[in-house]
Protein backbone atom coordinates (compact mmCIF):
# COMPACT_ATOMS: atom_id res chain seq x y z
CA UNK A 1 0.00 0.00 0.00
CA UNK A 2 1.30 3.46 -0.91
CA UNK A 3 0.58 6.59 1.03
CA UNK A 4 1.03 10.35 0.87
CA UNK A 5 1.27 10.92 4.61
CA UNK A 6 4.68 12.56 4.49
CA UNK A 7 3.56 14.93 1.72
CA UNK A 8 0.35 15.99 3.49
CA UNK A 9 2.17 16.29 6.79
CA UNK A 10 4.67 18.65 5.17
CA UNK A 11 1.81 20.60 3.54
CA UNK A 12 0.17 21.05 6.92
CA UNK A 13 3.47 21.88 8.60
CA UNK A 14 3.18 19.26 11.32
CA UNK A 15 5.92 16.98 12.56
CA UNK A 16 5.56 13.24 13.15
CA UNK A 17 5.19 13.66 16.90
CA UNK A 18 2.29 16.11 16.55
CA UNK A 19 0.50 13.86 14.06
CA UNK A 20 1.16 10.84 16.29
CA UNK A 21 -0.35 12.64 19.29
CA UNK A 22 -3.37 13.73 17.29
CA UNK A 23 -4.21 10.22 16.07
CA UNK A 24 -3.18 8.36 19.24
CA UNK A 25 -0.13 6.37 18.17
CA UNK A 26 3.62 6.62 18.72
CA UNK A 27 5.89 8.73 16.56
CA UNK A 28 7.67 5.56 15.41
CA UNK A 29 4.36 4.25 14.07
CA UNK A 30 3.90 7.36 11.91
CA UNK A 31 7.48 6.97 10.68
CA UNK A 32 6.89 3.28 9.88
CA UNK A 33 3.72 4.16 7.95
CA UNK A 34 5.47 6.88 5.97
CA UNK A 35 8.30 4.54 5.06
CA UNK A 36 5.90 1.79 4.03
CA UNK A 37 7.06 -0.56 6.79
CA UNK A 38 3.60 -0.75 8.33
CA UNK A 39 0.08 -0.58 6.89
CA UNK A 40 -2.28 1.03 9.40
CA UNK A 41 -5.62 -0.41 10.43
CA UNK A 42 -8.74 1.02 8.78
CA UNK A 43 -9.50 2.88 12.00
CA UNK A 44 -6.10 4.57 12.10
CA UNK A 45 -6.15 5.31 8.36
CA UNK A 46 -9.56 7.00 8.79
CA UNK A 47 -8.30 8.98 11.77
CA UNK A 48 -5.28 10.19 9.81
CA UNK A 49 -7.37 11.13 6.79
CA UNK A 50 -9.77 12.98 9.08
CA UNK A 51 -6.87 14.87 10.67
CA UNK A 52 -5.80 16.17 7.24
CA UNK A 53 -9.40 16.76 6.13
CA UNK A 54 -9.08 14.24 3.31
CA UNK A 55 -10.84 11.10 2.14
CA UNK A 56 -8.89 8.01 3.10
CA UNK A 57 -8.30 7.16 -0.59
CA UNK A 58 -6.49 10.46 -1.00
CA UNK A 59 -4.04 9.46 1.71
CA UNK A 60 -3.67 5.70 1.05
CA UNK A 61 -3.68 3.92 -2.29
CA UNK A 62 -3.17 0.32 -3.37
CA UNK B 1 -8.52 -2.33 21.78
CA UNK B 2 -5.03 -3.82 21.42
CA UNK B 3 -4.04 -3.97 25.05
CA UNK B 4 -6.94 -5.54 26.91
CA UNK B 5 -5.04 -8.70 27.78
CA UNK B 6 -1.72 -7.02 28.52
CA UNK B 7 -0.31 -6.16 31.93
CA UNK B 8 0.43 -2.56 32.91
CA UNK B 9 3.82 -1.26 31.73
CA UNK B 10 5.38 -1.32 35.24
CA UNK B 11 5.28 -5.14 35.22
CA UNK B 12 7.92 -5.19 32.48
CA UNK B 13 10.61 -3.84 34.82
CA UNK B 14 9.55 -6.26 37.59
CA UNK B 15 9.64 -9.09 35.07
CA UNK B 16 13.12 -8.16 33.87
CA UNK B 17 14.47 -8.09 37.41
CA UNK B 18 13.04 -11.58 38.02
CA UNK B 19 13.73 -13.00 34.57
CA UNK B 20 17.53 -12.89 34.39
CA UNK B 21 18.25 -14.60 37.75
CA UNK B 22 15.50 -17.16 37.09
CA UNK B 23 16.97 -17.95 33.68
CA UNK B 24 20.47 -18.25 35.17
CA UNK B 25 19.26 -20.53 37.95
CA UNK B 26 17.20 -22.56 35.47
CA UNK B 27 20.25 -23.20 33.31
CA UNK B 28 22.28 -24.09 36.41
CA UNK B 29 19.63 -26.59 37.52
CA UNK B 30 19.61 -28.17 34.06
CA UNK B 31 23.37 -28.46 33.87
CA UNK B 32 24.23 -29.38 37.46
CA UNK B 33 21.00 -30.74 39.04
CA UNK B 34 21.32 -27.97 41.62
CA UNK B 35 18.98 -28.38 44.60
CA UNK B 36 18.82 -26.27 47.75
CA UNK B 37 18.44 -28.61 50.73
CA UNK B 38 16.34 -26.08 52.68
CA UNK B 39 13.69 -26.42 49.99
CA UNK B 40 12.97 -30.08 50.83
CA UNK B 41 9.29 -30.30 51.72
CA UNK B 42 6.23 -32.50 51.89
CA UNK B 43 3.89 -31.37 49.14
CA UNK B 44 0.47 -32.39 47.94
CA UNK B 45 0.58 -34.34 44.70
CA UNK B 46 -2.72 -34.42 42.82
CA UNK B 47 -1.80 -37.72 41.19
CA UNK B 48 1.22 -39.71 42.26
CA UNK B 49 2.55 -42.70 40.35
CA UNK B 50 5.97 -43.87 41.55
CA UNK B 51 8.19 -45.97 39.29
CA UNK B 52 7.74 -48.96 41.58
CA UNK B 53 4.41 -48.86 43.36
CA UNK B 54 0.78 -48.04 43.08
CA UNK B 55 -0.69 -44.84 41.77
CA UNK B 56 -2.82 -42.73 44.06
CA UNK B 57 -4.70 -39.43 44.12
CA UNK B 58 -4.05 -36.55 46.54
CA UNK B 59 -0.97 -37.94 48.23
CA UNK B 60 1.59 -36.07 50.31
CA UNK B 61 5.04 -36.70 48.82
CA UNK B 62 8.57 -35.60 49.66
CA UNK B 63 10.01 -33.26 47.07
CA UNK B 64 12.72 -30.66 46.66
CA UNK B 65 11.06 -27.45 45.46
CA UNK B 66 14.11 -25.81 43.84
CA UNK B 67 13.19 -26.56 40.24
CA UNK B 68 9.48 -25.85 40.76
CA UNK B 69 10.15 -22.42 42.27
CA UNK B 70 12.66 -21.48 39.57
CA UNK B 71 10.35 -22.70 36.77
CA UNK B 72 7.38 -20.78 38.17
CA UNK B 73 9.52 -17.65 38.59
CA UNK B 74 10.87 -18.00 35.05
CA UNK B 75 7.40 -18.38 33.54
CA UNK B 76 5.86 -15.51 35.54
CA UNK B 77 8.83 -13.25 34.80
CA UNK B 78 8.74 -14.18 31.11
CA UNK B 79 5.01 -13.43 30.93
CA UNK B 80 5.59 -10.06 32.60
CA UNK B 81 8.40 -9.15 30.19
CA UNK B 82 6.61 -10.36 27.08
CA UNK B 83 3.06 -9.33 27.85
CA UNK B 84 3.34 -5.97 29.54
CA UNK B 85 2.27 -2.87 27.65
CA UNK B 86 5.01 -0.76 26.15
CA UNK B 87 5.19 2.87 27.26
CA UNK B 88 3.12 3.89 24.27
CA UNK B 89 1.28 0.77 23.23
CA UNK B 90 -0.33 1.06 19.81
CA UNK B 91 -1.35 -1.07 16.84
CA UNK B 92 2.14 -1.15 15.28
CA UNK B 93 3.61 -2.57 18.48
CA UNK B 94 0.71 -5.01 18.65
CA UNK B 95 1.60 -6.20 15.13
CA UNK B 96 5.26 -6.65 16.12
CA UNK B 97 4.17 -8.61 19.20
CA UNK B 98 1.92 -10.87 17.15
CA UNK B 99 4.64 -11.53 14.59
CA UNK B 100 7.17 -12.37 17.30
CA UNK B 101 4.65 -14.75 18.86
CA UNK B 102 4.06 -16.50 15.52
CA UNK B 103 7.78 -16.90 14.91
CA UNK B 104 8.31 -18.26 18.42
CA UNK B 105 5.63 -20.88 17.82
CA UNK B 106 7.20 -21.89 14.50
CA UNK B 107 10.57 -22.30 16.21
CA UNK B 108 9.02 -24.27 19.04
CA UNK B 109 7.42 -26.77 16.68
CA UNK B 110 10.56 -26.95 14.51
CA UNK B 111 12.54 -27.95 17.60
CA UNK B 112 9.82 -30.46 18.52
CA UNK B 113 9.82 -32.04 15.05
CA UNK B 114 13.60 -32.22 15.00
CA UNK B 115 13.64 -33.80 18.45
CA UNK B 116 11.01 -36.36 17.43
CA UNK B 117 12.95 -37.62 14.43
CA UNK B 118 16.54 -37.16 15.58
CA UNK B 119 16.77 -37.35 19.38
CA UNK B 120 15.91 -40.41 21.44
CA UNK B 121 15.44 -41.74 24.96
CA UNK B 122 16.50 -39.63 27.95
CA UNK B 123 17.80 -36.72 25.88
CA UNK B 124 14.44 -36.49 24.10
CA UNK B 125 12.70 -35.83 27.40
CA UNK B 126 15.31 -33.23 28.32
CA UNK B 127 14.67 -31.46 25.01
CA UNK B 128 10.93 -31.64 25.71
CA UNK B 129 11.42 -29.98 29.09
CA UNK B 130 13.52 -27.22 27.51
CA UNK B 131 10.91 -26.87 24.79
CA UNK B 132 8.30 -26.01 27.43
CA UNK B 133 10.10 -22.69 27.81
CA UNK B 134 11.24 -21.99 24.26
CA UNK B 135 8.04 -20.31 22.99
CA UNK B 136 8.24 -17.71 25.76
CA UNK B 137 12.03 -17.29 25.49
CA UNK B 138 12.09 -16.96 21.69
CA UNK B 139 9.09 -14.66 21.81
CA UNK B 140 10.75 -12.33 24.31
CA UNK B 141 14.05 -12.22 22.41
CA UNK B 142 12.35 -11.72 19.03
CA UNK B 143 9.90 -9.09 20.30
CA UNK B 144 12.55 -7.09 22.17
CA UNK B 145 14.78 -7.23 19.08
CA UNK B 146 11.88 -5.99 16.90
CA UNK B 147 11.23 -3.12 19.33
CA UNK B 148 14.93 -2.23 19.31
CA UNK B 149 15.03 -2.27 15.51
CA UNK B 150 11.84 -0.19 15.30
CA UNK B 151 13.23 2.47 17.64
CA UNK B 152 16.58 2.57 15.83
CA UNK B 153 15.12 2.58 12.33
CA UNK B 154 12.37 5.11 12.93
CA UNK B 155 14.30 7.76 14.82
CA UNK B 156 13.69 11.10 13.14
Amino acid sequence: MKNKVRMHRADHGVNQAALADAVGVSRQTISAIEQGDYNPSVKLALRMADYFGLDVEDLFQL
Amino acid sequence: MYDKILLPHRFKAIGLVLFLPSLGLGLLIMLTDLEFAFLDANVLSLYYHPFMGEASWFKMVKNNLTNEIVAVALILAGLMVGFSKEKQEDEYIASLRLRALQEALWINYAVLLLAMVAIYEQLFFQVMVINLFTPLLFFIVRFQWALHQMRRHHEE
